[in-house]
């Protein structure tokens, strides 16, 4: 589903964020990425939005070459994975099914489709009975699951995840995860960028482990690892 | 493209619009007095261009000839002009043909001219074309010569001087046109700016979940010729509202200043300034869009 071959990201300013990255994660596979500040997480996850290129080596995402893709591409590129950030990314001023819908819309889905679609992923994420409310009057936790309902309404094969415990507490961090493995188990890739070290070191999932821009680790249900 | 997706356009474009709504007044006002200037200048210039070529059309020279000469000897004073080099075509003119050309002109207001027939203060005359411009100083010099020529008048050089003005206005309403465009694309672009920044959020989000580049500027690219198409209403509305009221009073009070009637120009000139107003709104939007919608 997804392979990184010889990847190495180097900034403008010369900042080597990524060195020489080899990896693949399978179809219905679900990863942990793990390091400490400034490993090179959140650049892994830029590639893979293709919201940046690598300097060197191939990337691959769904049987699709990152490099070949033309800017007019990339929108149709990115609808395959659905992604979460630790800000959660809601519009303040739409309800939470609009946000969803929102999604929708922006891909000209009809709107029988979307009438559809948008209650079944709110069920999903349980928060059915928060349709109509607004980001502001929902805790952290259900305003994160909005953003992965939001995330998974068009069916993406990929989940793909920033952090998206970093403003939760322990136990609704928990919760979280906890969704994100149940949409794992119903068939999506989940590719989790994550500090929270009791919730990988309790799932017991595959573990990479990036530091200083290299993969130093890559375990089937691993943990979060001794340092950092 | 759905019927779904340009109400997703047109509701993201009005939203916007209200959202800003000081920057959307500020911005159509200013499209309004745009155009609205524009609309005057260019009504100035296209009457000026026809009232220069009504009279240019008219005779060039005219020799007014003593009233009391015999019939042989007018002929004779023809012939003689007929002669003389540089001229290309003299008619002969009565004080009674002329008045009937005077209430022509005068059309409606003929009333004006009443009691004339009678105490006629027109005099004969010759009308006289040369063959060029040029010509006229000095046939209006030979003119002066011939016994029996009473006066003589030309009206070559208020036709230049017509010509003249028209074109400095044509020039100067040209910048002044162009200046105010370019204000008020840059006014139009500012705003969009500002719905572009004040959007980023929904921005960031349509680029994430994989919405094409074209699908997230339209509402912007709306946004700038809404308020392009807004301006030029009330512009297209005092223009009309200008020209018929200039027209009506002129016609009543200088009935022989030949303006073009409203219908001749008007249906003409809205269709220009609405088209400007979208092509000004569109513009502005699009230099935003494609400087700060960086997708
Ligand atoms: N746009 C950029 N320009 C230059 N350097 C960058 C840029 N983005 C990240 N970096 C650098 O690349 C390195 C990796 O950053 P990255 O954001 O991928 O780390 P991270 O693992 O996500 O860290 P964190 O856990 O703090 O989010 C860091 O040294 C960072 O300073
Ligand atoms: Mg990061």
């Amino acid at each position: 589903m997804i392979s990184f071959t010889g990847v190495t990201k180097v900034y403008p300013k010369g900042v080597s964020a990524l060195t020489d990255v080899t990896l693949k994660i399978k179809k219905g596979d679900f990863v942990f990425l793990v390091g400490p500040s400034g490993a090179g997480k959140s650049t892994f996850v830029r590639l893979l939005l293709r919201e940046e290129r690598p300097t060197e080596g191939r990337i691959v995402v769904d049987g699709v070459d990152t490099a070949q893709l033309r800017p007019v591409d990339i929108p149709f590129f990115r609808r395959k994975i659905g992604m979460v950030f630790q800000d959660f990314r809601l519009l303040p001023e739409r309800t939470v099914a609009e946000n969803v819908a929102f999604a929708l819309r922006v891909l000209e889905v009809p709107r029988r489709e979307i009438l559809r679609r948008v209650p079944q992923v709110l069920h999903l994420v349980g928060l059915s009975h928060k349709s109509r409310a607004k980001p502001a009057e929902l805790s952290g936790g259900e305003q994160q699951r909005v953003a992965v309902a939001r995330a998974l309404v068009n069916n993406p094969p990929i989940l793909l995840a920033d952090e998206p415990t970093g403003n939760l507490d322990p136990e609704t961090s928990w919760e979280i995860m906890s969704l994100l493995s149940e949409i794992n188990q119903r068939g999506t890739t989940v590719v989790v960028a994550t500090h929270a070290r009791e919730i990988v070191d309790r799932m017991r999932r595959r573990v990479i482990a990036l530091e200083n821009g290299r993969v130093v680790r890559d375990e089937e249900k691993g943990a979060y690892g001794c340092e950092a | 493209m759905k019927l779904s997706t340009w109400e997703f356009y047109i509701s993201e474009a009005v939203r916007s619009l209200v959202r800003n709504r000081l920057m959307t007044v500020a911005s159509v006002s200013t499209v309004a007095l745009s155009l609205l200037i524009l609309g005057v200048f260019l009504l100035g210039a296209v009457n000026l261009n026809h009232i220069a070529g009504t009279l240019e059309q008219q005779v060039e020279v005219s020799a007014y000839i003593d009233e009391e000469l015999e019939e042989e000897a007018v002929a004779e004073i023809v012939a003689m002009v007929k002669a003389l080099p540089g001229v290309r075509e003299a008619t002969f003119v009565s004080k009674e043909e002329a008045l009937e050309r005077l209430k022509e002109q005068f059309g409606e207001r003929q009333d004006l001219l009443a009691g004339l027939e009678e105490n006629n203060p027109l005099r004969d005359a010759l009308e006289i074309r040369t063959i060029s411009p040029e010509d006229v100083t000095p046939v209006v010099a030979e003119l002066k010569e011939i016994p029996g020529v009473a006066k003589v008048s030309f009206k070559e050089e208020i036709i230049q001087r017509l010509f003249a003005l028209t074109r400095a206005i044509r020039i100067a309403g040209l910048a002044i046109v162009l200046l105010l465009v370019a204000a008020t694309v840059f006014l139009i672009s500012n705003t969009i700016r500002l719905t572009v920044f004040a959007r980023r959020r929904e921005i960031g989000i349509m680029k994430l979940v994989g919405a094409t580049d074209w699908f997230i500027r339209w509402p912007f690219l709306l946004e700038g010729i809404a308020m392009g198409f807004l301006g030029s209403l009330p512009a297209i509305a005092l223009v009309v509202r200008f020209y018929v009221w200039l027209t009506t009073n002129v016609y009543a009070a200088l009935p022989f200043v030949p303006l073009l009637s409203p219908t001749e120009v008007l249906r003409q000139l809205n269709l220009l300034l609405l088209g400007l107003g979208l092509l000004v709104g569109g513009l502005g939007s699009a230099i935003s869009v494609r400087r700060f919608l960086r997708v």
